[in-house]
């Protein structure tokens, strides 16, 4: 589904990816690994698109992801619909006035009839909880309710991939329980997860596969979650506990 | 946790409605240029000469100034051959950036006088040109030369308000952090912008007021932490760095072209 072949990425001042290959399939659930700064965000944001990498090359079901493709606005549209990213900052994925019109946003957009589109939200309303806060302008939320709603605005395209950038961060413990329970559902469910995370207390058991980067942004263990996650002196001497 | 709705657990077969307008690739497009250019000032006071900042405010005030009131092309000359002087100092890639945004200045100014000229009042069309040139070209060296804690710096050596040096400098600093979180909030936009959005402009108005909204948190919290540590209304700058031989050499430049606008009648 997602094949990346010698991919490396730079930001003006400095090399944040560098030669990844990387093949991911249908229904996979990948936690991404490194300590900061090794490019786990930058490889989220070239894989759902949102940067396109200066050498080797990104395919996706086959299609090219080449800059030229995702200025495409039709093409990048489609593309979007089935990659869905959630943000580390929640609060620069909600701009709507309540939580409810957060939601709706991509199904408006999708053109779906009324029936669909009402049924669509109240669904994601109602599995995240949020029936409560529906009415409230997502900003005021609490930093739990906000992932939830950011979550829900994602989910509520229905993409096939989830891409998730910290999705633990700065939740309190309940809360990080209640959303490893929901993407293991979601997992479940066939839709394909790849997470970059620290917080690795509260995503046991959730990922199939571990790709861990090293410092310099380089692709240095692909493979078994539990097997890496065993190797304390591996994981110790990258900097990743 | 309950079970997914039947449609989230299907794969979906869908194809975007045509939407008109590209209006979010103009936004990220104008904001990323924007933002790399904030970013790229902090490191920018690398010329060659490493001048002192304040010495450089007071050189540009200076040489805009003596610009403004020539009344001759001997002058502006003299003055080009100081600017460029000037510019020598900087790197390859600084001065090739100074002069395509002077150049383009100077082309809009052109543009500008080209009526007057085909009035036949077109005579000073070159000696106006020359000067909005030199003081763009003056301004825009400064500029590139000097980054925002070296201005910071400058401003507070010349005894400038310690409330303004300090608005200036938090201004900056939000201008770059709020544009990345405006960058983040584009790109999230972009990425559930799948159809035809009927709201653009409800969208838009979303993001102002998250933008709005942080913001203000972003500065009371900034402000709580400046009491936290005695913040007692005094900005202190810590850089205030010292004269050195090129520094004295820069003001001999400085001393020369006011003598030669005295020199050539006062300016003509």
């Amino acid at each position: 589904m997602i094949e990346l072949r010698d991919v490396s990425f730079a930001y003006p001042e400095t090399d944040a990816l560098r030669r990844i290959d990387l093949r991911i399939e249908e229904g996979d659930s990948v936690a991404i690994i490194g300590p900061n700064g090794s490019g786990k965000s930058t490889l989220l944001r070239l894989i759902c698109g949102l940067a396109t990498s200066v050498s080797g090359s990104y395919r996706f079901d086959g299609e090219a992801m080449t800059a030229a493709r995702l200025s495409d606005p039709r093409f990048a549209k489609a593309f979007h619909r089935r990659v869905g990213f959630l943000f580390q900052d929640s609060d620069a994925q909600l701009f709507c006035g309540s939580v409810y019109d957060e939601i709706a946003f991509g199904p408006r957009q999708m053109g779906l009839c009324e029936a669909d589109f009402d049924g669509r939200v109240a669904d994601l309303v109602g599995l995240f909880g949020l029936r409560a806060v529906e009415s409230r302008v997502p900003y005021h939320l609490s930093g739990g309710e906000k992932r939830k709603v950011a979550l829900a605005s994602v989910l509520a395209l229905n993409p096939e991939v989830l891409c998730l950038d910290e999705p633990m961060g700065g939740l309190d413990p309940r809360t990080k329980s209640s959303l490893r329970a929901l993407i293991a559902t979601l997992n479940a469910a066939g839709k394909t997860i790849i997470c970059a995370t620290h917080d690795f207390e509260y995503v046991e058991g959730l990922f199939r596969r571990a790709v861990a980067l090293s410092r310099e942004g380089r692709l240095v263990r692909d493979g078994p979650y539990d097997e890496i996650m065993g190797d304390r002196d591996f994981l110790e001497a990258m900097n990743i506990i | 946790m309950e079970r997914v709705p039947a449609w989230l657990a299907a794969r979906e077969s869908y194809e975007p409605r045509p939407d008109r307008g590209r209006h979010l690739e103009k936004s990220l497009l104008a904001l990323l240029h924007v933002l790399a250019a904030l970013r790229e000032a902090p490191g920018a006071g690398k010329d060659g000469a490493r001048l002192n900042p304040a010495l450089k405010l007071v050189s540009t005030f200076l040489v805009i100034l003596l610009v403004s009131l020539s009344r001759g092309g001997l002058f502006l000359e003299a003055a080009a051959a100081f600017e460029l002087g000037w510019l020598c100092l900087l790197r390859g890639e600084t001065i090739a950036r100074v002069l395509r945004r002077v150049l383009a200045a100077g082309l809009f100014a052109l543009a500008i006088l080209l009526p007057a000229y085909a009035l036949g009042r077109g005579a000073n069309l070159p000696f106006v040109c020359g000067k909005v040139l030199l003081a763009l070209l003056a301004a825009a060296i400064f500029s590139s030369a000097t980054g925002w804690p070296s201005m910071a710096a400058a401003f507070s050596t010349l005894r400038v308000p310690d409330v303004f040096v300090m608005t200036l400098d938090m201004t900056v600093k939000y201008i770059s952090l709020l544009g990345a979180l405006l960058l983040d909030m584009l790109c999230a936009l972009k990425l559930r912008s799948v159809g035809r959005d009927e709201r653009k402009m409800s969208s838009l108005a979303g993001l102002a007021g998250t933008l709005f909204l942080k913001s203000k948190d972003a500065a009371w919290a900034q402000y709580q932490a400046m009491e936290c540590r005695c913040f007692d209304g005094r900005y202190a700058v810590s850089r205030r760095a010292g004269l050195g031989w090129r520094d004295a050499a820069f003001v001999a430049a400085d001393l020369a072209i006011v003598a030669f606008f005295v020199a050539a009648g006062w300016g003509r």
